[in-house]
């Protein structure tokens, strides 16, 4: 939760109300005994406050953001009157996420993936993802702020699952290029030389990523991870949508390729195997060769 | 531990071809005696029974298998989900499989690609109760 807070650009109204939630806010501390005080919001007697939970200004508060927040208000007592239950997500500040555009077209990466799987995975499995991850963070946001603890844990399951897909997703529609644009020609310069170094050659580093990717049982993942502590390369799976940093927080994902049956079965049936062996071709080394120098620069 | 994989396959999708039938051959029918009863005292009705494992097989995260129960020793139905090819057992070891329904998307993709829950709607008009009924009976005989 607090992860995702953290990333989160968080306005500054939301953050007063909020203070609780959002780490790097220190708690008030009592200038005799130095023990933390928790400070409510209120500064004004009770029968002034909006009929709503938002905070009123401080005394303290700069003209422009007094006015500002007494506008945001009017908004909100606007929106609660006109039988909204609570002001869209984007104005809480909950952040949204969008489905990403492909990079090449749906039939591009042929024949090593058709173009009809691209496009169900793409518009269909990708976007169901974005959509209901939205919905469990909204669902998160106002959790949080009934301050319902078991709800929160509750939702932890959806948005690993559907956030989880969705980051695979974008970085996996980055790993595949056209062999029009590159898709498929080794790696060279640094990622090159670990590749070598790590696994001995790039075909055996394929050999280990297709034997993993054919042995996974059930849906999910195989990875060339980097470790950016260790500074080593390693091929990871990850079950169903899990990202790779559930395998170790130091992993940065280079390559990912979806063994979910959604990703080969309308082309390659149930031989997975086929799939793997295939989509190499496509593969967009240039791309995992940038992160592996990015990561370590 | 990776053979049990292929073997617990085996067990499920032995249940599972049982589990269906042809609409000529009665598939779809629905059950009657004490199977029936047992539905409508436990779930309320065959519909409620039926919405609910749809819901939990098209909510299933993955690869899996939703389960129509039965409790030998507490006597109850209950509807499961397993993961993968876990067998039903691995959710409680009363645990019988009257109804199991195969979700991995080979299961469907090909004919209704993404869309799960058209499958589930489906599947019911070839699911073959009899058996159903008949495990029921055999097991709290």
């Amino acid at each position: 939760v607090f992860l995702f807070l953290r990333q989160v650009s968080v306005p500054s109204h939301f953050r007063s109300f909020y203070s609780w939630a959002v780490p790097g806010r220190p708690p008030a501390q009592s200038a005799r005994s130095g023990s933390i005080i928790y400070q409510p919001h209120r500064t004004s007697p009770r029968h002034l406050d909006p009929p709503f939970p938002f905070p009123k200004p401080s005394p303290h508060t700069p003209n422009t953001l007094s006015m500002a927040l007494r506008t945001l208000a009017a908004k909100k007592t606007l929106g609660l009157a006109l039988g909204g239950a609570r002001p869209p997500a984007a104005a809480r500040g909950v952040a949204t996420f969008t489905l990403p555009d492909l990079p090449y077209d749906y039939g591009a990466l042929e024949p090593a993936v058709s173009g009809e799987i691209m496009r169900l995975h793409h518009q269909k499995h990708h976007a169901t993802y974005v959509a209901n991850y939205n919905k469990a963070l909204e669902q998160l946001d106002a959790a949080v702020s009934k301050g319902d603890a078991s709800a929160v844990v509750h939702l932890q399951s959806a948005i690993k699952f559907n956030g989880g897909g969705h980051v695979n997703h974008s970085i996996f529609w980055k790993n595949l290029k056209p062999i029009s644009e590159g898709g498929g020609e080794a790696p060279h310069g640094k990622l090159g030389w670990a590749i070598d170094e790590d696994f001995g050659s790039i075909e055996k580093l394929i050999k280990k990523m297709n034997a993993e990717g054919a042995a996974l049982q059930g849906s999910g993942w195989v990875w060339l991870a980097l470790d950016k502590e260790a500074k080593r390369l390693s091929v990871e799976t990850t079950p169903n949508q899990d990202p790779l940093v559930t395998k170790g927080s130091n992993l940065h994902p280079l390559l990912g390729i979806d063994v979910w049956e959604h990703a080969y079965y309308l082309q390659y049936k149930n031989v997975r195997p086929d799939y793997l062996t295939n989509i190499w071709k496509v593969v967009n080394w240039k791309y995992a060769g940038e992160e592996y120098e990015k990561v370590l620069a | 531990m990776y053979a049990i994989y292929h073997v617990a396959g085996h067990v499920n999708h032995s249940i599972f071809w049982k589990n269906l039938k042809p609409i000529s051959e009665g598939g779809g029918e629905a059950p009657h005696g004490k199977l029936g009863w047992a539905i409508d005292e436990d779930f309320g009705s065959i519909e409620k029974l039926i919405k609910k494992m749809n819901a939990e097989g098209a909510a299933l995260q993955g690869s899996g298998w939703v389960w129509l129960a039965l409790d030998k020793e507490a006597k109850r139905l209950s509807v499961e989900t397993t993961p993968n090819q876990d067998p039903l057992v691995t959710k409680g070891s009363n645990l019988h499989p009257l109804l199991g329904i195969d979700v991995w998307e080979h299961a469907y993709y090909l004919q209704y690609k993404n869309v799960r829950p058209d499958y589930l709607t489906n599947i019911w008009k070839v699911v073959n109760w009899k058996y159903a009924g008949e495990e029921y009976e055999k097991v709290l005989a």
